[in-house]
């Protein structure tokens, strides 16, 4: 491994005016893939900038447009934070899914959604709640919604100088039930095959809004919104989950690889689309 | 640790750290890791080098009380912090309450992964003295045993913490010492 200098700067502008003088550098958040990724020449940089210990990118509070989580949360501290209500806790539950407690110790939920690993356990968890990331271009704070954010494998809509500060997460509606679930061979130090992540709104009986997504299933975290809209206004049955996984597991788009074939992948889409929507709904009669 | 050495002009950065108690400050190039300068700085050889690739946990260390695998973090990211390897757990009193488990339930086998096992189940025994043996294997996922004795351990981390081997709670194995050593 080698780059020329390591940054440890002390306020967003001063990072975000060292990611501008040199191009070719990389910023790093907890280095659990940075640095596996810097060792074996995958990636080559001249500067490796240290965000984790800026104070503004820190921090889990509820404000006014909802949850605002720090993109330097460590995953460790998001499983164990206390202050996440109602359907929010999904987000610590997706951050204990996050392979071994080593790697959450220094990992962090902005660094896991700017990966854009395909099977990142932290990502369907902010497509379901409609999460934005706050993100700094140059002297300008901007929000994006998560759902433009993932734009393919290891891609995102950041560019070269942007800065992720937080997550916003809009507050959920009483009735809210949300579930996601990791299916992987060895745990959770294993990457998943199918991570399936399903929230209901309920009203009067009838689904209000529905969310469905997918990790591990197409080249980037997705929503399959088709099944979504076919679970509107309707009241929720096991024979009405079984349906929309159906829907899930056919436009789904996975590939073959060492964990799983795609056919299989498909098979698992639906058994786990209708295990999350169930238990999602579980959780909201369980209030 | 492959590293083109003399090939390059880095600045080396200064780190503090503070080991197993002593207070240490390092130079060193910026791009090497916490195990690198651990092992060959140091000579802390209790930090094994494993996978490097963040994988087997064998160079597990504990970063201010949490475990994590020093072979993935960057030196400069321990700057600041309290260090803590195997080398750190034996005090005047004797063996750590884990080590002696260790021992009495022949949870060692090739012995290398040994020192990881033991930090991992020390910061996890911190955080939930009495844990499930569920629990136990749930945070040992990150630490693999080649010889597979993964029974034995468990029985070892389970013993340790019923307190057969003395109280965990009372030791102080990271009371910092006076001085400062320059490398």
């Amino acid at each position: 491994m080698y780059f020329e200098r390591y940054e440890r700067p002390e306020t967003v502008q001063e990072a975000s005016a060292l990611l501008r003088e040199e191009r070719e550098s990389r910023i790093l958040a907890g280095g659990t893939d940075l640095v596996p990724r810097l060792k074996s020449g995958a990636w080559k940089t001249k500067m490796v900038v240290d965000l984790s210990r800026l104070e503004e990118l820190q921090g889990v509070r509820y404000t006014k447009r909802g949850l605002e989580l720090g993109a330097m949360v460590r995953l460790a501290a998001l499983q164990e934070e206390r202050s996440l209500q109602g359907a929010h806790r999904l987000l610590g539950e997706c951050a204990g899914h996050v392979s071994s407690i080593q790697v959450r110790n220094m990992a962090t939920i902005g660094g896991n959604s700017c990966n854009a690993s395909p099977s990142a356990d932290t990502a369907p968890a902010m497509l379901l709640f409609n999460a934005s990331a706050c993100i700094r271009r140059g002297d300008t704070e901007y929000l994006l919604p998560m759902d433009e954010f993932y734009m393919g494998a290891g891609r995102t809509a950041l560019e070269q100088g942007d800065i992720l500060l937080r997550f916003v997460i809009p507050k959920q509606p009483e009735h809210t039930g949300a579930a996601y679930y990791k299916y992987s061979i060895r745990g959770d130090s294993d990457i998943s095959i199918v991570g399936a992540g399903a929230k209901l709104v309920l009203e009067e009986g009838r689904i209000q809004e529905a969310r469905l997504a997918f990790a591990s299933v197409s080249a980037k975290t997705i929503r399959i919104q088709e099944a979504e809209r076919m679970l509107l206004g309707q009241e929720p049955t096991k024979e009405l989950f079984q349906e929309a996984a159906v829907l899930c597991a056919g436009l789904c788009a996975p590939i073959t690889d060492q964990r799983a074939s795609e056919s299989y992948r498909r098979k698992m889409t639906k058994v786990f689309a209708e295990k999350a929507l169930a238990s999602a709904f579980r959780r909201i009669s369980g209030i | 640790m492959k590293r083109k050495e003399g090939k390059h002009n880095t600045e080396k950065i200064r780190i503090h750290m503070t080991v197993n108690g002593r207070c240490f400050e390092i130079r060193t190039e910026p791009y090497r890791t916490l195990l690198e300068v651990l092992r060959k700085d140091l000579l802390l050889t209790g930090v094994k080098c494993g996978c490097e690739d963040t994988n087997c946990g064998a160079c597990t260390v504990l970063l201010n009380g949490n475990a994590v695998k020093s072979c993935s973090v960057l030196a400069g990211q321990a700057d600041g912090c309290r260090v803590t390897t195997i080398e750190g757990l034996e005090t005047e009193r004797g063996l750590h309450p884990l080590q002696k488990a260790f021992m009495e339930h022949f949870a060692v086998q090739c012995g290398f992964c040994t020192p990881a096992m033991i930090l991992t189940a020390k910061s996890l025994l911190d955080k939930n003295p009495h844990p499930s043996e569920e629990q136990i294997r749930e945070g040992l996922h990150g630490n693999l045993c080649r010889c597979t004795g993964y029974v034995k351990i468990v029985e070892a981390i389970l013993a340790a913490a019923s307190g057969a081997y003395g109280e965990l709670s009372e030791r102080n194995e990271e009371e910092e010492q006076e001085g400062r050593h320059v490398f």
